[in-house]
């Protein structure tokens, strides 16, 4: 048996390293000493003797808890059981185990038994490394397509009325790319048929229907004062993008209030200044309120984006001074009227057309999509080959075959003989725009995989997997050309792209999708405050939160910091309005700026971020739980277990005498029944470290019931702390596990698929190298692009007959 | 920075031929739309399923003893629907087992994803199981003739990460509609696509009939590159490509249905709503709008409608209703927060009322549309605090071709442990689409 392994383990080896520019190799040079090193009973003892007094009493064939047995698990043979170890270790390194009050082995034995088995699990995954399988056909989500349209035909279209939202995976891989959640319906099926018309048709400059589109500024938008953006001296408004199809007369409605004058421009250059006055008012006034007004504006525009803004002129008077506050109606949408302090302005704009088409215009998405322009009808269907050949590669992502081409070809002629060229055109790239190899990230296995079942994927295939991950959007012709000559793993190549993908603006979906996962932002609109209990929230302070949080992350991607700086950065983005609300001083004005952290400010890293104490919290009250699973999940790696069933309902929150139960006294009575303890012994005290931040983030010293906060809790492995500030330097001595988790995560949305044990060998392996450079981010971005599992990947099961040849071999 | 929303001017939702038409005028012509309600001699049936979540305040919503007409006297809840009774069935003690009450942590998951399926859902997120719904059943009968099988349809967005906790999918919560036990049916949230997939994107006949046909031939060649595509990537996803041809083939059946109707019928009058109104009343209302459009112009006999997605803590403001609905569910026997649930129970059965009422009226064959209806309307479970999935709220509105009485209360006997599902059994039995089961049924309810 251990012969055959030694010699599988040779064979995988020379097969790794025969392959041309070993990325994958290193790892397995690494492993060949340790594969020779026998791991017998003796060596072991003492483990086996650690595992029996700390452990097995919990975990034997009798209790089983957490349904692991350690009794029978062979210390000798680690490697065969990744799944079980890969648990222990991560309970382990998360110190949640064994469980608070527990005895525990002395802390150098403790982390040694921690490493002794990440050492065994690493050197037989990297003798038999399994890359794991991400699904071959991975669609598209709702991101990356739009991502798509905007890189290859120079559309910023919004997608989110038009294509359905991506289920997240579930459980830790909560991302919307994660392949096997992106199925392919008859629903969606039609849907991308439909947008498939529309992007079309938009990109070349086909005729659409005329439409009637609303845009509406929200509700909670003040109408008194200036807007960010707006044409200086104006107040209130509203503004929109749109992409106009084709060159024609549009109409424009604004819906307008009190008697002034509107401001009408397009792209800032003023079309029409209108004066208003209100029509009398009938009797009904009183019960009907102000009359609806609108003007209507019909005027030629030309084709392509175009920003509209509509707004009254600023009448200094009759208006209050930029304040801070706005109406705020619990986020609900269930509001009435905003009334806007008696200052109503333009809250809508309605635009209708093309009435009158005047002709197809020039876009950038045309000047992208018409690579040529036929001369004549008897060149017209060469240059149709260069348009869609080029098109198609982008969007298929490789070079094009000879039947990618023909079906296209196909395509474009039925289009061409219903119209003219373009129509064509138009028709071509909505078949690509519907066509599989479009839709789907294609992976297929090689005929003959490698040992284990495991293969190199192609540079191709490659090039997607780092588009996707870095950018969420297509490889651009640079990365395209460079696998498809074959030069993407040359050395030094990897860490040239992905440096240089890193520092491009397409990068900002890293803060975008994957951070705004991982950190909850996207949890941002389901987050309601009670307004009774927190007056002082409203839609501006929401949107701030949001701000800081993106500004922060994506500082950290784009000047390569450390990833510690998510930890502990001494600076964050703050305008006026967070300012105050953080207590900070000498911040004045609605921009955003980058503003230095003192040593001490619980505002530092992530857990100082309103949005994430915010996020975390129930509408009317902190919740310890949720901020504790949160830190649990997202910064250490170590998630609570599911609560069990038939939760009995907290206890009442009101005292005999009338008093009212702390949260943090709710959270001991909780934790007296024993069944409860066992985990929330584990999550409130991470949750007790916020406390001293409100429910939507406010600094404070007293709980509503003006009882003082105490923030101060003992971790399960025992170690005390007293608030936010040394929490902080806890996490900070953990940096690797954060790190970890950090990693793990990414890796996930790398990949597209939840990471299993046999994964996390490699996310060590890239923590451990970034070590060197202090977790510099990119250096993190390289290792995973440079994993195993990121690299490679597994073929679908064999046949047994298949497998026992391989064995044989 | 402005966010504009698109939103819906409700007065212009319908505008023909350069007239505003209001409303109720569309009855009028709606009839153009199609042949086949107006001329056919029974009328086919339609069902439809309307979810809310977090269960009912449970003692305001039960009527006070069973009866039927006279002896039938509606709860307080249920109160608005008192022109109406002569429809209302209600339904006590029926219950969901299969919910796995006492299966750990996700109930409201599994609560939900049960009300149609009466299975449990599989937890973990590589492994997505749970049953064909009986909505989907439904439209596997009754969806042949018409140019969609089903609607689904919801009007909370399904963006969230994070919280879809405990092991559970996502997936789960985002739709009530199965149409396999491995692939859920996407519920619609913008009217306006919806109203596409009904009626087209197109306001002229001609253009409609020419886009038909060249998306026909574009998923012709969808169609075959996916089956290279499967030659290519082998045995191993197989499963998932064949389940992809099918949503593919499905697709272009309804073309050609949709291609069908499209030639004897002319919807140049109609035009499209302009995007997701901004208040929940004026979305689930237009949702519901489009859903009555559907049934009348007889485009699909069978919807689901998730009103709001389970543990959706929405606040009613303007009911009076500050706190978050998941809140008031989770009301700890706290008079207070029970009031609020119960205004939220009351409001979204006054939002129903517009719908039942405009179905009540209108002509359908040889009756109106609630005739031939049989709309069920429930939570997943019924004390929100406890997460119990026994003894759901059920009502039941429409007379189905006078195969449902109406006008009744019938409470179960606790002790037969009635099925949910016997409920969904007998109606799709009624409406000429038999089951063997459905779920955890153990037979069909017979006395309706």
């Amino acid at each position: 048996m251990k012969v055959k392994h030694v010699l599988v383990g040779v064979a995988s080896l020379m097969a790794l390293t025969l392959a041309p520019q070993g990325v994958v190799s290193a790892a397995a040079q690494q492993a060949a000493p340790k594969s020779a090193s026998a791991t017998t009973a003796a060596s072991t003892a003492d483990k086996r003797a650690l595992l029996d007094k700390y452990c097995v009493g919990c975990h034997n064939a009798r209790v089983q808890n957490g349904k692991m047995r350690l009794d029978n698990a062979d210390v000798t043979k680690v490697g065969e059981n990744g799944a079980t170890w890969e648990r222990v270790v991560r309970k382990v390194r998360g110190g949640v185990m064994p469980p608070p009050g527990a005895p525990r082995p002395e802390k150098a034995a403790y982390d040694g038994f921690a490493s002794w088995l990440e050492t065994e699990l690493d050197g037989a995954s990297a003798r038999h490394p399994n890359p794991g399988r991400t699904e071959s056909l991975h669609r598209l989500n709702r991101t990356e397509y739009g991502n798509i349209v905007r890189d290859v035909l120079g559309m910023e279209m919004d997608f989110s009325d038009l294509l359905p939202i991506d289920d997240s995976g579930g459980g830790q891989a909560a991302f919307d790319n994660i392949a096997t959640s992106l199925r392919l319906t008859q629903t969606l099926t039609e849907q991308y048929l439909s947008v498939a018309l529309k992007v079309a048709r938009t990109a070349v400059g086909g005729t659409p229907p005329p439409v009637e589109l609303q845009f509406k500024s929200p509700p909670a938008q003040r109408q008194d004062v200036y807007i960010d953006g707006m044409p200086f001296g104006t107040r209130g408004g509203t503004r929109f993008t749109h992409i106009f199809p084709v060159d024609g007369e549009y109409e424009f409605e604004i819906a307008v209030g009190n008697k002034g004058q509107i401001d009408f421009a397009i792209d800032g250059e003023r079309i029409k200044l209108f004066d208003f006055a209100p029509k009398p008012r009938g009797p009904e006034y009183d019960l009907a309120g102000p009359a609806e007004n609108t003007i209507t504006h019909k005027m030629v525009v030309k084709a392509g984006p175009h920003e509209v803004t509509a707004a009254y002129l600023k009448v200094s008077p009759t208006l209050k001074v930029e304040g801070d506050r706005t109406p705020y109606y619990g986020g609900g949408g269930n509001g009435g009227d905003a009334g806007f302090g008696g200052a109503r302005g333009v809250t809508s704009v309605t635009l209708r057309g093309p009435a009158k088409v005047l002709g197809r215009g020039d876009t950038p998405s045309r000047q992208k999509v018409f690579a040529c322009k036929p001369a004549g009808a008897a060149t017209e269907e060469a240059c149709a080959r260069t348009v869609v050949t080029k098109l198609g590669r982008r969007l298929y992502r490789r070079p094009l075959t000879a039947h990618d081409t023909d079906v296209l070809m196909a395509q474009y002629k039925e289009g061409r003989a219903e119209g003219d060229f373009e129509s064509g055109i138009e028709r071509s790239l909505r078949a690509m725009l519907v066509n599989p190899n479009f839709l789907f990230r294609v992976t297929a296995d090689p005929v003959k995989p490698g040992p284990d079942g495991v293969y190199k994927i192609s540079d191709i295939d490659l090039a997607s997997r780092l588009s996707f991950f870095i950018w969420s959007s297509v490889p651009d012709e640079q990365l395209l050309s460079l696998a498809a000559t074959g030069q993407l793993r040359a050395p030094g190549v990897l860490e040239k792209q992905v440096k240089r993908m890193l520092a491009d603006p397409r990068a900002e979906s890293l803060t975008t999708s994957f951070a705004s996962q991982w950190l909850w932002v996207r949890n941002l609109k389901a987050s309601l405050p009670s307004e009774p209990i927190f007056p002082n929230f409203d839609e501006t302070l929401r949107q701030a939160f949001k701000k800081e949080i993106e500004m922060f992350f994506s500082t950290v991607v784009r000047e390569d910091r450390s990833a510690l700086d998510l930890l502990d950065g001494d600076f964050t983005f703050l305008n006026d309005r967070l300012a105050k609300h953080y207590g900070i001083p000498g911040v004045y004005g609605t921009d955003f700026r980058r503003v230095q952290l003192a040593a001490d400010s619980p505002r530092r890293g992530l857990l100082g971020k309103g949005l994430l104490l915010l996020v975390t919290s129930r509408s009317t009250r902190t919740s310890p739980v949720v901020r504790g699973r949160w830190i649990l999940e997202n910064m250490l790696g170590t998630p609570p277990p599911s609560p069990p069933a038939n939760v009995p309902p907290l206890p009442e929150q009101k005292q005999a005498d009338g008093r009212v139960l702390t949260v943090r006294e709710l959270m001991a009575k909780h934790r007296a029944n024993p069944v409860c303890a066992s985990c929330h012994s584990n999550i409130d005290p991470a949750g007790f470290a916020l406390e001293q931040f409100d429910g939507i983030g406010k600094w404070r010293v007293v709980d509503a019931g003006f009882q003082p906060i105490d923030a101060s809790g003992t971790l399960p492995d025992g170690t005390k702390f007293a608030g936010i500030n040394d929490f902080r330097a806890l996490m900070i001595s953990k940096k690797e596990q954060f790190v970890n988790t950090m990693t793990n995560k990414l890796m996930m949305y790398a990949l597209g698929r939840g990471t299993e044990f046999y994964d996390a060998p490699a996310v060590r392996k890239v923590v451990a190298d970034a070590a060197a450079s202090n977790y510099k981010f990119s250096s993190i971005v390289l290792g995973i692009v440079k994993s195993v599992p990121f690299q490679m990947r597994k073929a679908a099961a064999v046949a047994p007959a298949t497998q026992s040849a391989s064995i044989a071999r | 920075m402005i966010v504009t929303k698109m939103a819906l001017p409700r007065r212009t939702f319908l505008r023909g031929a350069g007239v505003t038409l209001a409303l109720p005028l569309l009855d009028a012509m709606v009839p153009a739309l199609t042949a086949s309600s107006k001329t056919a001699a029974a009328a086919p049936p339609r069902l439809g399923f309307f979810y809310v979540p977090n269960g009912m305040h449970m003692p305001l919503w039960k009527p006070k003893t069973p009866g039927a007409g006279k002896d039938f006297v509606l709860s307080q809840t249920l109160g608005g629907l008192q022109d109406l009774k002569q429809y209302v069935t209600v339904l006590g003690n029926l219950n969901n087992y299969s919910a796995g009450l006492g299966d750990g942590g996700g109930p409201h998951t599994r609560n939900q994803s049960a009300w149609l399926s009466g299975v449990l859902a599989k937890s973990g997120e590589a492994d997505v199981r749970l049953a064909t719904t009986a909505d989907q059943y439904a439209a596997r009968g009754l969806g042949k003739e018409t140019v969609l099988e089903s609607l689904e349809i919801c009007t909370d967005p399904s963006d969230q990460v994070g919280s879809c906790d405990n092991g559970y999918s996502c997936l789960y919560v985002n739709t009530i509609s199965w149409k396999s036990p491995t692939v859920p049916n996407p519920m619609e949230r913008n009217p306006r696509v919806v109203f596409e997939r009904l009626f087209g994107e197109e306001s002229d006949k001609q253009a409609r009939l020419k886009r038909m046909r060249s998306d026909k031939s574009i998923l012709d060649t969808v169609q075959s590159d996916l089956s290279l595509l499967g030659v290519k990537i082998g045995a191993g996803d197989k499963s998932r490509v064949d389940e992809y041809l099918q949503a593919i083939r499905d697709a272009e059946l309804r073309i050609q249905k949709a291609e069908k109707q499209s030639q004897n019928s002319d919807v140049a009058l109609i035009e499209r709503p302009v995007g997701i109104p901004e208040t929940f009343e004026e979305h689930t209302l237009l949702m519901l709008d489009l859903i009555f459009l559907a049934y009348q112009a007889d485009l699909t006999r069978v919807a689901t409608f998730s009103i709001a997605r389970e543990q959706g803590n929405k606040n009613y403001n303007n009911i009076g209703v500050p706190e978050g609905h998941h809140e008031c569910s989770h009301h700890q026997n706290d008079p207070y927060k029970q009031s609020q649930l119960t205004k939220i129970n009351t409001y979204h059965i006054s939002l129903m009322h517009h719908f039942y009422e405009k179905m009540a009226k209108t002509q359908d064959g040889d009756g109106t549309l609630l005739d031939h209806a049989a709309l069920v309307y429930g939570a997943g479970q019924s004390d929100g605090d406890l997460h119990s999935p026994l003894d759901l709220p059920v009502l039941l509105v429409g007379k189905l071709n006078g195969k449902v009485k109406g006008d009744r209360y019938i409470d179960y006997d606790p002790k037969i442990k009635q099925p949910m599902m016997n409920l969904h059994m007998a109606l799709l039995d009624k409406a000429g689409v038999p089951m063997d089961h459905i779920g955890d049924s153990t037979g069909m309810l017979t006395d309706i």
